[in-house]
């Protein structure tokens, strides 16, 4: 055997090899799909007990029977309170009954004009998002403005308006949820910085992570608002914000092992300081809801992150590698009405989900303390609706829908619309708080999941095949 | 059973190797290897492999980078024998962890590993041959030959015989719906949105499959069969996420080649006549295992003409009830995307769970089993398990599962008044599977 031959022969086979190679393109975080499902496992409910008075949406809720705290209230509070934020810039205003205001600044959506085409869906998603998070980032301000004011002024009347801004706030985001792609995706997903479990960290519940840094004032500190590994998720967001504005109880949602009981310094706070801390705690939390707004307008925006951009113009040298890359990225999106809304907020305290263990959990809705969680699953419908319809005004403009009956599966569009009313429906006719009906009349609360599932087996089914979409992490491994 | 050249084979060796080299890199690197081997929390298993598990997660990267060494030793020809049976049954054992991870050309690799690991492979163009040059051969029995052609042919035939039928000839699915989203693609992408581009493509992949083995067994339309597998494969690479399935069809369709094919390039890049040396007197004398290895062979063969047409069994349509769809090369025959939820019932208080496989799946596992009516069983069967070993039993497990196939309006396909629970699996005819709907796929427009 000759060494020219040895070398002929490897080159022959370096030249199949290489061949191979060039099938093997790594599906890097270009071609990562957003999975939609990926997040930390929920801690499940913190055991605050059932509210004794179950009020109107918006009210607050106190728990007669709390865990352990032990003791009674006494003594000074030790550590300092986080002075006052400064003031924030004039914000739009939430509207009454939860009608979002569109502060003077955000850009609107336009309707878009002749034949479909997928980089027309493109343009009108990013326009639509823009817009969601600008409508989102007046309200966090405005949040931001109430929490600080109420520490100078405590008074039950001054934590009216904090609660006030929270709603509206929720209000916008729930719509905002249907859009987790690019900036707000995970950070392992194309153009993903995980900024929506910055925002809002559910269905990660941890009452008893908040009241810890209640505690130790963690929430004064600038290290607050650094990465996530220094306070955790669970400890802000908007979640936390639910409980630091909405339970006036005392008590603390740790156990007695909690080092915040067995040493006693919940219990040497006092009710007077822990209302105090909440206060101070609810404004830096607010503080940081805002940054990340900011952050999710500025990475959305042309002299920002421009993910826009990113967004329409695929490519090899792009975030996503072809126009269907970035449509499986939004499509996957509206994965969230299934997994998080269906069967998240819906069949666990249904008692559905076998992860309730009752016959019903109606402590494990989505806003137990703001009384608010049929009203988070209308918002969530409606920006599912802006997805699939449009976002224009009255749902005009470029929508799914619209691509279905560009492939001639307008049949398919009329009956997802069809199942959207009746699931928009059924959610809306949930009229008191969703934990009360799951208890009192759970048929209408059954009725809103069946009509809700509807919808979902359509979209896990006929749309994704029509329009050759891949299902949340569908792009991991290969295919024959 | 005359000996007739070993090269095609050591070329073969070397390529194959290779290739499942870069198969395990790939596994790695793009961090499937804890995405489909890792994570899951719950496997679904293969008639009759149930004691077959996953290993811990560090052994089990570890096994993958074993794998490739092994592979690369193949392709080298070092240690031979032992490094392809120990390769042969390692990626084995890899598809036997879970069913969800079952493609065809896996399966093909596992088969070819294990004809390659019985054959004399290494005994030329090998670092084997080149350290114990008395082993070394120029010669192999013609059988191999004729067994790897047959092996091929196979796969080609039947995956063109899979496509005999109406959705993918008449209406063009589901290549109407593939080619849809791949309007961008470079210079071709306008065409795919014509009218005409599914049902040409259907047409050339039909008649590809079920012709291309004579094409590539004729001497003079050889070479252009060969480049139009090239095509072929390197299009369907291009378009589909398909992996490493065009590498290993385009290495395999070589052995349609002379088996001289090696030495003749290697003359043509030298420029010199490579001379093939006479069979040594040992190679020529008849083995005293060929009657076995022939009767083996014979068997193999017969194995792999029967299993692809299990599905006769069981009549209706194979594309929607899957009993009979592996292992049968279906290679890309369906578009098939479904939703699966469990009805739990207690026997004793009559409470109700609705349960979603995402409790107990991956989503990867979840997109395979809500198609695959034996995995929805299989499934049923663990949710019942789950639910008495937490004390919430005795219960009635039902599964409300519906499935759109090749663009198809949903419907369902398991009966949902049948308690899965007190199903068997088992090898005869499912009566829980619903018919599947007898209305056409659409025909959807590409944009």
């Amino acid at each position: 055997m000759t060494a020219r031959l040895w070398l002929s022969l490897a080159g022959g086979a370096g030249v199949l090899v290489a061949l191979s190679l060039g099938a093997c393109r790594k599906p890097g975080p270009d071609e990562i799909v957003y999975t939609g499902a990926n997040r930390a496992p929920s801690e499940g409910p913190e055991r605050g007990g059932t509210s004794s008075e179950p009020g109107g949406s918006g009210g607050t809720s106190s728990a007669p029977g709390g865990t352990a705290s032990g003791g009674s209230f006494g003594g000074t509070a030790s550590g300092g309170r986080d002075p006052n934020a400064g003031g924030g810039d004039t914000a739009g205003a939430g509207g009454e009954d939860g009608a979002i205001d569109p502060g003077p600044t955000c850009p609107t959506v336009p309707v878009g004009r002749g034949a479909f085409t997928k980089r027309g869906l493109l343009e009108a998603v990013a326009a639509c998002a823009t817009r969601e998070y600008c409508l989102f980032q007046d309200e966090a301000r405005t949040l931001r403005d109430r929490a600080a004011e109420s520490l100078a002024e405590p008074s039950e009347a001054a934590s009216a308006a904090p609660r006030e801004a929270w709603l509206a706030a929720m209000a916008s985001w729930e719509a905002a949820e249907l859009f987790q792609f690019g900036p707000a995706a995970p950070a392992m997903s194309p153009g993903g910085l995980g900024l929506r479990d910055l925002v809002y960290s559910w269905p990660i519940v941890a009452r008893c992570k908040v009241d810890e840094q209640t505690v130790s004032g963690f929430y004064a500190n600038d290290a607050f608002f650094g990465p996530p590994d220094r306070s955790l998720s669970s400890g802000r967001t908007l979640r936390a914000l639910e409980y630091l504005l909405f339970y006036s109880g005392t008590d603390n949602g740790c156990t007695q092992f909690s080092p915040i009981n067995s040493s006693g310094s919940w219990t040497r706070l006092g009710a007077d300081e822990v209302r105090a801390r909440r206060r101070a705690y609810a404004a830096r939390v607010a503080e940081d809801v805002l940054r990340r707004a900011d952050a999710l307008v500025e990475a959305w925006s042309p002299t920002g992150g421009d993910f826009t951009t990113k967004l329409v113009e695929t490519g090899s040298d792009s975030v996503f590698a072809s126009e269907q890359a970035a449509l499986n990225a939004v499509g996957g999106a509206l994965f969230y009405l299934e997994k998080q809304v269906k069967d998240g907020k819906l069949a666990v305290p249904l008692g559905l989900d076998a992860a309730c263990p009752a016959a019903s959990c109606p402590d494990q809705v989505e806003a137990y303390f703001a009384h608010t969680s049929a009203d988070h699953i209308a918002r969530n419908l409606r920006g599912f609706r802006k997805l699939f319809q449009g976002c224009a005004e009255g749902n005009a403009g470029v929508g799914f829908d619209d691509w279905l009956v560009a492939v001639g599966a307008g049949e398919l569009s009329s009956r997802m619309l069809a199942a959207l009313d009746g699931a928009e429906s059924e959610a809306a006719s949930l009229d008191a708080p969703l934990e009360t009906l799951i208890v009192n009349e759970p048929a209408r609360v059954q009725r809103a999941y069946d009509a809700l599932k509807a919808l979902t087996d359509l979209l896990k089914t006929e749309f994704i095949t029509t329009l050759n979409l891949e299902r949340p992490a569908g792009t991991i491994g290969d295919n024959d | 059973m005359e000996p007739g050249d070993i090269a095609w084979l050591a070329a073969f060796r070397v390529l194959f190797g290779a290739s499942m080299a870069v198969s395990m890199v790939r596994f790695i690197t793009f961090g499937w290897v804890d995405e489909l081997f890792v994570r899951p929390s719950f496997r679904f298993k293969y008639f009759g492999f149930e004691w077959v598990d996953a290993l811990p997660p560090e052994p089990m990267h570890a096994l993958f980078w074993v794998l490739g060494g092994l592979a690369l030793c193949v392709a080298a020809g070092l240690c031979f024998r032992a490094a392809s049976l120990l390769f042969a049954l390692g990626f084995v054992y890899l598809e036997l962890v879970d069913v969800t991870n079952y493609l065809n050309h896996y399966y093909l690799a596992g088969l070819l590993a294990f004809l390659l690991a019985f054959s004399p492979a290494d005994r030329a163009f090998s670092l084997s041959a080149l350290l114990r040059p008395a082993r070394a051969r120029s010669s192999s029995p013609k059988l191999w030959l004729y067994l790897f052609r047959f092996q091929v042919g196979v796969v080609y035939v039947y995956a063109g015989l899979a496509k005999a039928h109406a959705d993918w000839l008449f209406h063009a699915q589901p290549l109407r719906i593939w080619l849809g989203s791949h309007g961008d693609f470079p210079v071709l992408g306008p065409l795919f949105a014509t009218a005409w581009a599914p049902y040409l493509m259907s047409w050339t992949g039909f008649l590809f499959d079920t012709t291309i083995v004579g094409w590539l067994s004729w001497r003079k339309s050889r070479p252009f069969a060969y480049l139009a597998v090239v095509v072929f494969h390197a299009l369907t690479g291009a378009l589909f996420p398909i992996g490493m399935f065009p590498a290993i069809m385009m290495l395999s369709a070589l052995v349609f080649f002379e088996p001289e094919w090696p030495r003749r390039l290697l003359a043509m890049v030298s420029r010199r006549a490579a001379p093939l040396a006479p069979p040594s007197a040992a190679e020529l004398r008849p083995s005293r295992l060929r009657a076995a290895g022939l009767a083996l062979a014979l068997g193999y063969c017969a194995l792999e003409l029967v299993m692809p047409l299990r599905f006769l069994a069981y009549g209706g349509n194979v594309r929607w009830h899957e009993q009979g769809m592996r292992f049968s090369w279906r290679v890309m025959v369906r578009e098939k995307n479904g939703t699966v939820t469990f009805l739990v019932k207690n026997k004793r208080t009559g409470r109700t769970w609705h349960v979603s496989p995402s409790r107990y799946l991956t989503d990867i596992q979840e997109r395979e089993m809500s198609g695959q009516p034996d995995l929805i069983l299989e499934l049923a069967h663990h949710v019942r398990d789950d639910f008495e070993r937490r004390g919430l039993g005795p219960v009635e497990v039902r599964a409300e599962a519906l499935v759109s196939l090749n663009g198809r309006r949903l419907a369902p396909i398991i009966d949902p008044t049948v308690d899965l629970a007190t199903v068997s699996d088992g090898l005869g005819r499912a009566r829980f599977i619903l018919p599947a709907p007898a209305e056409p796929p659409p025909h959807l427009k590409a944009i």
